[in-house]
């Protein structure tokens, strides 16, 4: 479909910007304005972009994971762990072969985060059972992920974000 | 929102007495919470006075920060009786027809003003304008931070650490399980600084003291030179005073800042750790995901649709978290080093705080 959503946004934007900020001089509609500006930047990059994000940062955290999984095994302090992050990566997020809709990435990429998180928890509460010189291997696995995992989403909050927000 | 007419109906009831709204606005910006400014005629014939009060109440989402009004409140009500400048406070309510039931609390209005005239201007004049300014609000920290708080029972209310060596410690305990129970949705990098921070958690407090919180540039009210209403006390405990200082809206850059912090030092009669304003300094950040990212839920469930709420909750967060990942792995000092070298400006804009 023409014009794409990216370039309704873009126009929706220059309107705002061009012809109904220079009149909004009352400072809370002005200043809500900003805030529209500034996600409205944000929603013209996410449009176009999102699907992939997620795709790409759903491969990266299965991988992250499944890697974390086979190091720690079946060990008594971390075989609860293991075994939902093996029914998660088991687990068919959509229909095979079907559109793999943004809802279902999103889905997908909140329970696979949700697994890093509470991995992290277990490495720093109580080092999860693991060797030292396995634990700093492991960490440094998961502090590169995260640098990737930023980067990949940076575009869409700077500079979209980096301006008043208020 | 409310309007001339609600409040008009508010106020009678509550003053038992005819009132006359003449004028009413909110203040800009505040987002955590709305405080409107309004001037009314209260009572009728000679009982008639013209009064000048101040609103504050939770916004829709129930509150920017994680602390209730009542506990602002509670601050208010016993600071009223202490040596510390503060608006008078009139009464507290919540869950009655008035503005939809949300909480909120009422105060006389203090004469005087956030902003202060001449504190940008250029050359020496500028210079002296920006000492005087750091200094009178070094003097009225430090009045807070060694005010008796058990004498006036902010140990009734407020969670207290067992000692100045655990301050710091228990303040981050608390915020890291607002994070963990509030946040919108599991961030690993969030995940990641808090554990970085926390291993490095300062233990060489000099007191347990009395903080505000939120303060600094445009958050006092002042007149002639001088602090006349410490105003916002959002975000007011009992810990390490050194957080007031990290947290100061720029004051610590208005002018040299260890000739500010000398002079706080000699009103206060005691020592801050640096070590402790420095941790602080990236602490105060992660407070500030907290806020935030909290705040969302009410945009996503509907409750509050301002625009500035996922600017703030959703953008502002994720350059944060990016910020203090770039710096997990340093050591704190060093880390608040890094981003202090850099322009101050640049560092809010990524904040989504500028």
């Amino acid at each position: 479909m023409r014009p794409s959503s990216k370039e309704i946004i873009d126009g929706i934007s220059w309107v705002l910007n061009n012809r109904v900020a220079p009149h909004a001089t009352e400072a809370w509609a002005a200043s809500s304005l900003r805030s529209v500006a500034g996600l409205l930047k944000h929603l013209s990059v996410r449009v176009e972009s999102e699907g992939q994000i997620l795709s790409e940062d759903n491969s990266d955290l299965r991988a992250l994971l499944m890697n974390v999984a086979a190091r720690l095994g079946d060990g008594s302090g971390t075989s609860q762990w293991t075994a939902e992050v093996r029914a998660s990566l088991d687990k068919e997020w959509r229909a095979t072969g079907s559109y793999p809709t943004v809802g279902s990435l999103e889905e997908e990429n909140y329970a696979l985060n949700s697994h890093l998180e509470k991995f992290m928890h277990l490495l720093h509460d109580a080092g999860a059972g693991i060797r030292e010189s396995e634990t700093t291997e492991i960490e440094a696995d998961v502090g590169a992920y995260l640098k990737r995992q930023m980067e990949r989403e940076r575009p869409l909050y700077n500079p979209p974000f980096t301006g008043p927000p208020f | 929102m409310v309007t001339a007419e609600q409040v008009t109906g508010y106020l009678s009831e509550r003053f038992d007495a005819p009132v006359e709204v003449l004028s009413l606005f909110q203040t800009f910006p505040g987002m955590s919470r709305e405080t409107w400014i309004l001037s009314a005629n209260i009572g009728e014939g000679s009982t008639r006075e013209k009064r000048e009060l101040v609103l504050r109440i939770d916004p829709p989402s129930g509150g920017g920060v994680p602390v209730p009004l009542k506990v602002e409140w509670e601050v208010y009500v016993r600071l009223w009786n202490s040596p510390i400048p503060i608006a008078e406070p009139l009464w507290y309510d919540e869950g009655i027809p008035f503005a939809e039931g949300r909480a909120h609390m009422l105060k006389i209005f203090v004469d005087g003003s956030p902003a202060i005239p001449g504190l940008h201007a250029r050359g020496p004049e500028g210079d002296e304008m920006r000492r005087k300014t750091a200094f009178e609000h070094a003097e009225k920290l430090a009045m807070v931070h060694t005010l008796d708080w058990k004498a006036y029972g902010f140990d009734t209310f407020l969670p207290t650490p067992k000692s100045a060596e655990d301050a710091l410690r228990y303040d981050f305990e608390i915020w890291k399980q607002h994070w963990f129970d509030r946040r919108t949705a599991p961030l690993p990098g969030v995940t990641r600084a808090i554990f970085w921070l926390e291993e490095q958690i300062p233990t060489d407090s000099p007191r347990i003291s009395l903080f505000k919180g939120n303060n600094g540039l445009n958050e006092e009210i002042w007149k002639d030179g001088k602090i006349v209403a410490m105003s916002d006390w959002e975000l007011a405990g009992l810990g390490d005073p050194a957080q007031d200082w990290a947290f100061s809206q720029g004051m610590l850059n208005l002018w040299d800042e260890e000739k500010t912090l000398a002079h706080y030092e000699e009103a206060a009669g005691f020592k801050l750790s640096r070590r402790a304003l420095a941790f602080y300094k990236l602490f105060m950040t992660f407070k500030a995901i907290v806020c935030l990212n909290s705040t969302m839920a009410a945009f996503m469930d509907g409750r509050d649709l301002r625009a500035v709420i996922p600017f703030m909750g959703l953008g502002s967060v994720k350059n944060m978290e990016y910020m203090l990942n770039s710096l997990v792995g340093m050591d704190i000092e060093e880390a608040t080093a890094v981003v202090s070298g850099r322009p101050a400006v640049l560092h809010r804009e990524e904040q989504g705080l500028a």
